[in-house]
């Protein structure tokens, strides 16, 4: 299984757990995008080597999050509920886990790491999450470039992230 | 396990079993808790260093806790940041806990002794994502985040 898989998997389970029936796509996208902000910030590295993240009109979004969907999909591990609202034009898609997740192979310290940010961000709504996602450097890399409208499909930069300083310091052997 | 709020950095339990994790032995202790238990519970473990009365050899990396000023110590005690262990939750004494916390300049005091650690002592919190989570925490708790 592939690592955003699996991340998709713990994300839907640890939504479970704190009574969360299913996440939107909106959701999903905003989560793991800042899962990977914050990797880079915490821990200076990428959580999703593989994974690339475009600018989409509300923000960060990845087609490999489709991809990784579908499969969890066909493996009987997630169902899509679909839902609308009469005062919203678009479809919601509820991501439900339908299966116990198997054996995941995140080390001790991804696992703790994953759940000290998803029990801040799970509880966020949508509008926080997408405040919270523009928040970041390469959102504000990408909206500060934007002088004509939205630059849809553009690849987010991840090198534009600082470091936190004081994890910086501690690799420097400063304290 | 009683009835408790969930634990937070700088809270002081009290374990009946406080289990090492580099050497597995056990024994009663305090412990000064690292990480929240938000981060943690599904480990079913509280990220700790142990508190000991025993004055240890090096001084630099420990935070000396009077017992005038945390009245549930009955000796002078020290956090030692170079003893960080995941511990079972399993091994805390029944009965109120934590039995006390940090008071705040203390915590700040607590957090450069912490950082110090994180780069010189080879343990569980050098795995890159641990020691980020515990920045974050920390920097969170102390309100140090931008």
């Amino acid at each position: 299984m592939k690592k955003l898989e699996e991340l998709i998997l713990f994300i839907l389970d640890r939504a479970k757990k704190k009574g969360i029936e299913d996440l939107s796509l909106f959701q999903l996208f905003k989560i793991s995008y800042l899962i990977q902000v914050l990797s880079f910030k915490y821990a200076g590295k990428s959580f999703l080597e593989d994974v690339v993240f475009i600018r989409h009109k509300n923000g960060p979004i990845s087609i490999s999050i489709y991809d990784a969907i579908e499969h969890l999909e066909n493996e009987g591990y997630i169902k899509v509920k679909k839902s609308k609202k009469e005062d919203y034009e678009y479809e919601r898609h509820g991501h439900e886990l339908v299966k116990k997740i198997p054996k995941l192979s995140f080390k001790k310290g991804e696992r703790i790491f994953l759940d000290s940010f998803l029990s801040e961000l799970l509880p966020l709504s949508q509008r926080k999450l997408k405040e919270y996602a523009y928040s970041t450097e390469p959102m504000k890399e990408i909206t500060q470039q934007e002088r004509k409208g939205v630059k849809k499909g553009a690849v987010l930069n991840f090198t534009s992230v600082t470091v936190d300083p004081d994890v910086v310091d501690a690799y420097a052997g400063k304290g | 396990m009683p009835a408790r709020g969930e634990f937070s950095i700088g809270d002081i339990p009290f374990f009946d079993d406080y289990q090492f994790t580099d050497t597995g032995k056990s024994a009663k202790h305090f412990g000064l808790v690292l990480l929240p238990e938000t981060s943690t519970k599904y480990e079913g473990s509280l990220l700790c260093c142990v508190i000991t009365s025993k004055k240890p050899k090096r001084l630099k990396l420990v935070l000396y806790l009077q017992s005038s000023s945390y009245d549930f110590l009955s000796k002078d005690s020290y956090a030692c940041f170079d003893r960080k262990d995941l511990v079972s939750m399993r091994g805390l004494e029944n009965g109120k806990q934590p039995k006390g916390s940090l008071k705040k300049p203390d915590l700040q005091k607590a957090y450069r002794k912490l950082k110090k650690s994180l780069y010189v002592i080879k343990d569980l919190a050098s795995e890159p994502y641990l020691r980020g989570t515990i920045i974050y925490q920390w920097k969170k708790k102390l309100g140090l985040l931008k």
